[in-house]
């Protein structure tokens, strides 16, 4: 009986097998020869022999027929087919990429565009792979760790080509506003290789959303936001008393950036290394006094409880747990795709401190995402893709804006964003001016482009800062010790790298990433400044 | 007392099914609610607490896992990845198992300690090395490729649980297959079928796993999206900001059903049935 | 080592009967004769090749990454010997993820082993009704994805309105929420039960394999005797299935030091770095934070493994030692 059994399953596996050897989606070569008939006159019927070669129940068939077709232009000499593979890991517009590659092809008939979308972490780890093979797809997304040398990078990996110039508007680059195309940030040898895709004013971290229906729910005006840090407070308070729902949603580990870059932004800075001093900031008392009023919230049973995540510290606030999340500029699209349909968005800017704005969000300093294949044997292709893509009243755009999924600094938004929230994300970023141009330390001293010191720093613990907050506000802790302790030890690898990298020979100090004459923060640094800039000076065998 | 409860194994059957009853639904509890999520928007997922039935039924996610996550196409290849690497897996681990087991040899220390001390060392950049050997044998974005690589990783603990059965097997038992004239491959042929409480764990075991598996079949097709199963399908639930979760469950509710299938036919191979094989 | 462990016989000898025995160790029918070496390593090569190419290859690369200051994208060049090594040997963060990662590995195989052990035996009943119904029951959590079980667990142990806190607050067990995964005493415990919770019908199964070992007639030897289940239990179905079950106790232990989805998924880590295990050290430092760090993230899987199967060799060390020299 068992004997039995244990043959029935094995002949269960095996016919699982060959059933799946046997139909393979279909083999079917098909070798198309076309021979074309070309004629002077415009409009004329072309005859076709067309032989194909068909494997049918395993016999290769030869069929040869000739074809009449009716051809409007015939003109020009017929185009190779070519298809595109464009990639990036945006899943939730793969839909629209798909109608896009449809619409493009409208005008390309020629081409065929592949849109292939992979998880944000597959992607990374398995782009590498495809260059590796010479697999790589024609166009690529990529974000660099550092986003002023990503291009370094990725010329230094031999992954990108440029852009085929024959084919580009002579008018290409005033698509974008003024400034957008550097030389060694996307132009190499004044070849372009990537454009900036997304804004940098209102793309980012930074804003406030907040569920109307709590504050109603609360007796308080869901228009009137607060806007400054006490109001903050008191608005939480009056929600905690007044309804079940808590009043912030706080993600934390990594995540908890979301919620502390607008309140330290508006303070002080959102980032971790002070621009101005040169140095690892987070026990700076500006930084204490945030984390302490942020702590306040979750002492006083303000917050969410749990060790949230993103993705449920915005659904709670979704759900009306919370009234207010801080977040990026994309979460108007995220909150639409959450399926509660009478969730009452509000967008607004941070709340400042009390004696007000007092700081600013650094402001990206490129946005180039997409880059051509130094493998693709259609870069011309590739480029009329990347030129179609970016016309500022073409589909792309326009539906891109329309549908809400991010912001484009190479088309009108006032006039094509559709979306109600983000619309007002767009006013917001618009009108309060949060983020700012922070000074370049690669462009005050070029040599620190081969510095390892920010990164060494950064190395010790990987995303320490926040991580070691989320710990102190889970459980009640002080943070003081250990924010100093942090920063003494980031300051402390920072300063040996450089010391170690200059007696090197490179020419690299404090001075590079300390920028004393930029002296308001809340404003951007002016450029004109860098000629200014104390260089280290020139010390060992240099 | 009735006839029912006089009989000892009634009795224990009452107290230990109650008992199992109720554990039984404890433990089953999370599970169900996954399947159920399924039928639940997000935000009622969220915020459902103990809650099982969702309130209205809705079965768009089922939708949007079938056609977003590309199962209709990819459901052929786990098929097939799961059930070939299954079938190589189950005949090198025995091979391998029955040789260690069964007989002593120069190497076999050494084979042992090296499966042994492997199992201990968490590689980090596996898929990178395994990705070079794939595209060297020319096997790259090959069905066959994917499932070499699936039956490749994951063998030294089978092969462990197959040596331990196979070892302390009484020597009667090869005695009288070889006084029967049995050779070598015959004898093995005769041994196997007693391993079958560990062909089914390895049975059971490696098709769930390569049911599951999706980074082995994302990176080994990369050039051609088509060769891959439904776990790489699911990731198309985790976008760029967000997760669909309730998409996600469906997927996961329809993925489980054959795993399920399989479990419930090969768990019948644990009835004791040594016994009789062995007369002592 | 496995190779003494599975060995059935032995105990109790002394140095010269077993340096005797040694020599006659091998019995006569495990003895390779003839052209059946042939058979023996034709039999072994199909699963060696492949374990060279995709286990033992790839260790043998972590290794060689390990040497490297490498991001996994440009090419191998910056070779730095053991500078991975020394910098991780002071990562404070590496270092607490190991304690984190024995921890978990330690409480969670004391756990499962004893009960999925309890379970297999229960269900192998023969005058159980619905053994395939109980048993499908605690294997179904095994086939969830893990970051699906993660998922629900962070949601069934909410402290705002997950359905174990309701449950605790509405039986007055306790009078405010517990947060199981912020809380930092208890996240990795949390932890730990989850993952016994996924696990468990592996070891179930392994078990119930191990148990068709036990020939049915010494059950019925026992049981002449007047043997109660328990003492089968001890004397019976525990010495018989020992081999199998080092094995067993050993892959359990194996294995969940290799926790990483469920830490993914509910705690990344957190609170702070009270749950970082280090396979999810590695997997950040290699593929998550930029910039990427390959060598680095090699060295800490090979520092990792090496010490922790040290560890174990000397712990077997002495546990055979003592198992030779009772007194």
């Amino acid at each position: 009986m068992l004997q039995k059994r244990n043959l029935i399953v094995l002949l269960v596996l095996v016919v699982a097998m060959v059933t799946a050897v046997a139909c393979q989606p279909q083999t079917v070569e098909v070798e198309v020869t076309r021979v074309v008939t070309e004629t002077e006159e415009v409009a004329v019927e072309v005859t076709r022999v067309v032989t194909e070669t068909i494997e049918v129940e395993g016999e290769m068939v030869e069929v040869t027929r000739v074809v009449e077709v009716e051809v409007e232009v015939p003109a020009e000499v017929e185009m190779e087919p070519v298809t595109l593979k464009v990639m990036n890991w945006s899943q939730e517009q793969a839909d629209f990429y798909e109608m896009a590659a449809a619409e493009f092809q409208k005008e390309y008939p020629h081409i065929t565009v592949e849109w292939d979308t992979l998880e944000q972490g597959q992607y990374r780890e398995t782009l590498p792979l495809m260059f590796q093979s010479g697999d790589s797809p024609d166009i690529f997304f990529w974000l660099g760790s550092n986003r002023v040398l990503t291009m370094a990078e990725l010329l230094d990996q031999n992954w990108v080509a440029p852009m085929d110039t024959s084919v580009l508007p002579d008018d290409f680059n005033g698509r974008w506003p003024d400034g957008s195309f550097l030389e060694g940030i996307n132009v190499v040898n004044s070849l372009p290789y990537s454009f900036p895709f997304n804004d940098n004013v209102v793309w980012g971290p930074g804003y406030m959303y907040t569920n109307k229906d709590v504050f109603t729910a609360a007796g308080l005006d869901p228009d009137t936001p607060p806007t400054t840090w006490s109001e903050l407070r008191a608005v939480c308070e009056t929600i905690v008393e007044t309804t079940d729902a808590y009043c912030l949603s706080v993600p934390l580990g990594g995540d908890l950036l979301r919620t502390w870059a607008p309140l330290a932004g508006m303070n002080y800075t959102d980032t971790f290394f002070d621009y101005q001093q040169g140095s690892f900031n987070i026990d700076d008392e500006r930084q204490m006094e945030t984390f302490d009023f942020l702590q306040g919230f979750f002492n006083d049973d303000l917050v969410v409880p749990g060790n949230n995540d993103k993705n449920f510290a915005r659904q709670a606030m979704a759900n009306g747990q919370a009234a207010i999340y801080f977040g990026g500029a994309w979460m108007p699209g995220v909150f639409a795709g959450y399926e509660v349909p009478d969730l009452d968005l509000g967008v607004f800017a941070p709340p400042v401190p009390d004696d007000g704005r007092s700081g600013s969000l650094r402001q990206s300093f490129s946005e180039n995402k997409y880059y051509i294949s130094v493998q693709t044997d259609h870069r011309t292709e590739a480029t009329q893709f990347l030129e179609w893509m970016t016309r500022p009243e073409g589909y792309f755009a326009t539906e891109y804006l329309a549908q809400g999924f991010g912001t484009l600094p190479f088309a009108d938004m006032s006039q094509y964003v559709a979306d109600e929230g983000m619309i007002q994300v767009i006013d917001v970023a618009n009108n309060n001016g949060i983020r700012v141009g922070y000074p370049e330390p690669v462009v005050a001293c070029p040599d620190t482009a081969g510095s390892k010191a920010m990164t060494n720093a950064n190395n010790l613990t990987k995303k320490w800062e926040l991580i070691s907050m989320s710990e102190a506000l889970l459980n009640g802790e002080s943070f003081a010790a250990t924010a100093a302790e942090i920063a003494a030890a980031k300051n402390a690898e920072f300063t040996d790298t450089l010391a170690e990298e200059a007696a090197a020979g490179l020419n690299v100090g404090v001075e590079c990433f300390a920028f004393p004459e930029w002296e308001d923060i809340t404003q951007p640094y002016d450029s004109s400044l860098y000629e200014s800039h104390e260089m280290p000076a020139a010390e060992g065998e240099g | 007392m009735n006839t029912f409860l006089r009989s000892r194994y009634n009795r224990y059957n009452l107290i230990a099914g109650g008992l199992l009853l109720i554990i039984g639904f404890v433990w089953i509890y999370p599970f169900l609610w996954v399947l159920f999520a399924s039928f639940k928007t997000s935000s009622e997922m969220f915020s459902a607490g103990a809650k099982l039935l969702p309130e209205t039924w809705d079965f768009g996610n089922f939708y949007r896992a079938w056609t977003k996550a590309n199962f209709n196409i990819y459901f052929f290849n786990t098929l097939l990845y799961a059930a070939s690497a299954t079938a190589i897996e189950l005949v090198k681990s025995s091979m391998c198992g029955y040789v260690l087991g069964r007989y002593r040899f120069p190497g076999r220390t050494l084979i042992l300690g090296l499966i042994t001390a492997t199992l201990f060392i968490p590689i980090a950049a596996i898929i990178l090395p395994q990705f070079q050997l794939v595209r060297s044998l020319g096997l790259l974005n090959t069905r066959p490729g994917v499932i070499l690589a699936l039956s490749g990783g994951a063998g030294a603990l089978y092969v462990l649980l197959f040596t331990g059965f196979f070892q302390p097997l009484p020597d009667e038992l090869f005695e009288s297959a070889r006084l029967d004239g049995a050779n070598f491959v015959q004898t093995f042929r005769l041994m196997l079928p007693l391993a079958k409480p560990i062909i089914a764990t390895v049975v059971i075991f490696q098709f769930m796993r390569t049911w599951n598996e999706f980074n082995i079949p994302l990176v080994f097709t990369l050039g051609r999206p088509e060769l891959r199963n439904m776990a790489v399908g699911m990731y198309a639930f985790r976008g760029e900001y967000s997760v669909d979760w309730t998409g996600f469950a469906a997927g996961t509710t329809m993925s489980i059903i054959p795993v399920l299938i399989v479990f419930f036919i090969f768990q019948g191979y644990f009835v004791r049935g040594l016994s009789g094989a062995v007369k002592q | 080592m496995t190779a003494q462990m599975t060995t059935p016989q032995k105990r109790k000898l002394s140095r010269a009967e077993k340096r005797k025995r040694k020599k006659t160790a091998v019995p006569y029918s495990k003895r390779v004769r003839g052209k059946d070496y042939f058979w023996v390593y034709l039999f072994l090569s199909p699963f060696l090749i492949l374990y060279l190419g995709f286990t033992v290859w790839p260790l043998i690369a972590t290794v060689i990454y390990s040497f490297f200051e490498w991001d996994g994208i440009k090419p191998l060049e910056d070779f730095i010997g053991l500078g991975n090594f020394f910098t991780i040997a002071q990562d404070p963060l590496f270092w607490l993820a190991f304690r984190n990662t024995l921890m978990f590995a330690v409480i969670n195989t004391m756990i499962k082993i004893p009960l999925s052990l309890l379970a297999a035996i229960f269900l192998t009943r023969k005058w159980l009704w619905g053994k395939r119904f109980f048993r499908t029951i605690f294997f179904a959590p095994l086939v969830l994805p893990v970051a699906m079980a993660g998922l629900i667990f962070s949601l069934l142990l909410h402290p705002a309105n997950g359905a174990i806190n309701d449950i605790l607050v509405s039986l007055h067990i306790v009078s405010k929420p517990i947060d199981f995964l912020g809380d930092e005493r208890l996240a990795l415990l949390s932890l730990i039960f989850v993952s016994v919770w996924q696990i468990f019908g592996q070891y179930m199964i392994y078990w119930m394999a191990a148990l068709q070992n036990v020939p049915e007639d010494l059950y019925e030897a026992a049981e002449l005797d007047g043997a109660n289940e328990w003492k089968k239990l001890i004397y019976v179905t525990l010495p018989v299935i020992k081999p199998v079950a080092v094995i067993i106790i050993f892959l359990a232990f194996v294995n969940a030091l290799r926790v990483f989805g469920l830490v993914v998924t509910m705690t990344g880590g957190g609170p702070g770095f009270q749950t970082y295990v280090v396979p999810y050290f590695i997997y950040t430092q290699a593929l998550v934070d930029f910039p990427f760090r390959y060598g680095y993230a090699s060295a800490a899987a090979v520092l990792f493994g090496v010490t922790v199967l040290m560890a174990v060799m000397i712990q077997g060390y002495f546990v055979r030692r003592s198992d030779e020299n009772p007194n």
